[in-house]
């Protein structure tokens, strides 16, 4: 670390001494009890393990737009098509801090699954996405079939389609635990979060399945291109179709 | 007759000179496989003799990884940008509530984000492989808990910092223009100049905002520490 930094990591430990008492670090004491919060445990620490999710989906599709962006593959239009998904993967994240936010989660809590997640090892596991459990044979960078019959478009197209199935599937399961939740010390009270399991059915769940449906399209047309014309053909005219 | 002398002597010099210097440019780590010299028909006849192996390096990195570090400068890029992504996400809860703090965090979330994604496709426009390779540091950076307004500010200005000063670092290693081949090996004009003025530039002025913030906020507390809460709600008004 440089003088700078020495200095300025001084300046906050001195601050962060000083300003203990000063700062106002605990604003949830002005609510005098008042409970406004009623979204329930099991449901967040499932909705922030969601987000883990989206964040590991978003760097398995930067691994395959890596891939296709190689000067030996020469796929622009995959590529683009994959660093799309990406970004549209870390929004999906950033849709559900917002959503937390907006029910009253606050993230200092020592249970919060997101206040201690290695990001680190997340980027460096991106082709692997072990997160979301895909299995050996989707964990690798998609390369063409030595057979011919599978390009690596169509293997790249169908890891996206297993990824997008479990991730829709992890917000299915998220949405049960949400809408039939047991309320902590009421033996016989069940908690549904209406609003939150409408909210993921209506804009996640009809993302996924077009989603899904766009892929599935994708794989359906690019599997026939193959069968008639080989796969370097279809894959370089494909491509083109994605750009 | 003196002049004729002296201006042959001149000539003889200058050519001897030029004849020098021509031998000691060197092509720094040629690429292994040059394909402008393939015979037209050499791939025609038969597709097994057909050897043409097109790559877009101009400098071969012999095995030994010459882009390696920025390659994990890349994906450092991408780690951070997640990093400011949970830090961000602190200031939009009711507790904290500070709109413009978290404005401030997103958006280097997203410079990150996308300037990540600009340098994948950059590395591969030199023809190497993007790898999801870390540094040590970079492989244990973790989502951040609790942290106030100030912390964050200087964390973020601590963070680009150490950005630039890698930045600086890199173009260091590609711009080490040398006439000894064996010393410019990782010699990469283009890529240099991409870190100068693609990176470097836009992070001298992000750092220079984030210090003075830091800078600001130490002050405002410095010289009345009860008026500080105040003080944060106008400085975030002002982030917004």
């Amino acid at each position: 670390m440089n003088k700078f930094g020495i200095l300025v990591a001084f300046a906050v430990c001195c601050f962060v001494s000083v300003s203990a008492d000063t700062c106002d670090l605990t604003a949830k004491d002005h609510f005098n009890n008042v409970e406004f919060v009623d979204m329930k445990r099991k449901c967040i620490l499932e909705t922030e393990d969601q987000i883990k999710k989206e964040i590991t989906a978003s760097l398995k599709y930067l691994s395959l737009a890596a891939y296709f962006s190689r000067d030996d593959v020469n796929r622009p239009g995959y590529a683009k098509f994959f660093f799309d998904a990406a970004s549209e993967e870390r929004e999906h994240a950033k849709k559900l801090i917002e959503y937390l936010q907006m029910r009253g989660r606050y993230f200092d809590l020592e249970d919060s699954a997101i206040s201690n997640i290695n990001i680190g090892s997340l980027v460096k596991g991106s082709e692997k996405a072990e997160l979301l459990s895909l299995g050996s044979e989707w964990m690798k960078a998609p390369e063409a079939s030595k057979n011919k019959e599978v390009s690596a478009g169509l293997n790249a197209l169908r890891t996206a389609l297993k990824m997008e199935a479990v991730v829709t599937g992890s917000i299915r399961n998220l949405i049960a635990t949400c809408e039939a939740e047991q309320v902590e010390g009421k033996k016989n009270e069940i908690f549904n979060d209406y609003h939150f399991a409408d909210y993921l059915t209506g804009d996640f769940l009809s993302e996924q399945y077009q989603g899904k449906r766009d892929i599935a399209g994708k794989i359906s047309t690019l599997g026939k291109m193959i069968r008639d014309n080989g796969a370097e053909l279809a894959d370089y005219l494909f491509d083109k179709s994605l750009q | 007759m003196k002049s004729i002398i002296i201006l042959c002597f001149i000539g003889i010099a200058t050519a001897t000179l030029s004849t020098d210097s021509d031998k000691s440019i060197e092509t720094p780590c040629p690429p292994k496989n040059q394909f402008g010299e393939i015979a037209a028909d050499q791939c025609c006849g038969n597709i097994e003799d057909c050897e043409i192996v097109a790559t877009s390096r101009i400098v071969d990195d012999n095995g030994i990884g010459k882009y390696d570090e920025f390659i994990k400068y890349t994906n450092e890029y991408l780690t951070r940008s997640y990093e400011y992504f949970f830090l961000a996400a602190q200031f939009g809860t009711y507790a904290k509530e500070r709109p413009g703090f978290e404005k401030l965090l997103s958006g280097l979330s997203d410079s990150a984000w996308n300037k990540g994604i600009e340098m994948i496709k950059e590395i591969t426009k030199r023809g190497f492989s993007h790898k999801f390779i870390l540094n040590k540091e970079t492989a244990t950076i973790m989502s951040s808990a609790n942290v106030t307004e100030l912390v964050a500010i200087a964390k973020a200005a601590e963070i680009e910092k150490s950005l630039l000063v890698r930045a600086n670092d890199i173009h260091r290693h590609h711009s080490h223009a040398s006439l000894d081949a064996s010393h410019s090996c990782g010699y990469d004009a283009g890529l240099s100049h991409y870190i100068a003025e693609e990176i470097m530039e836009e992070k001298t002025e992000t750092v220079r905002t984030l210090t003075g913030h830091a800078n600001q906020l130490k002050r405002l507390f410095a010289q009345d520490p009860k008026l500080y809460p105040l003080s944060l709600f106008m400085f975030d008004k002002h982030l917004q």
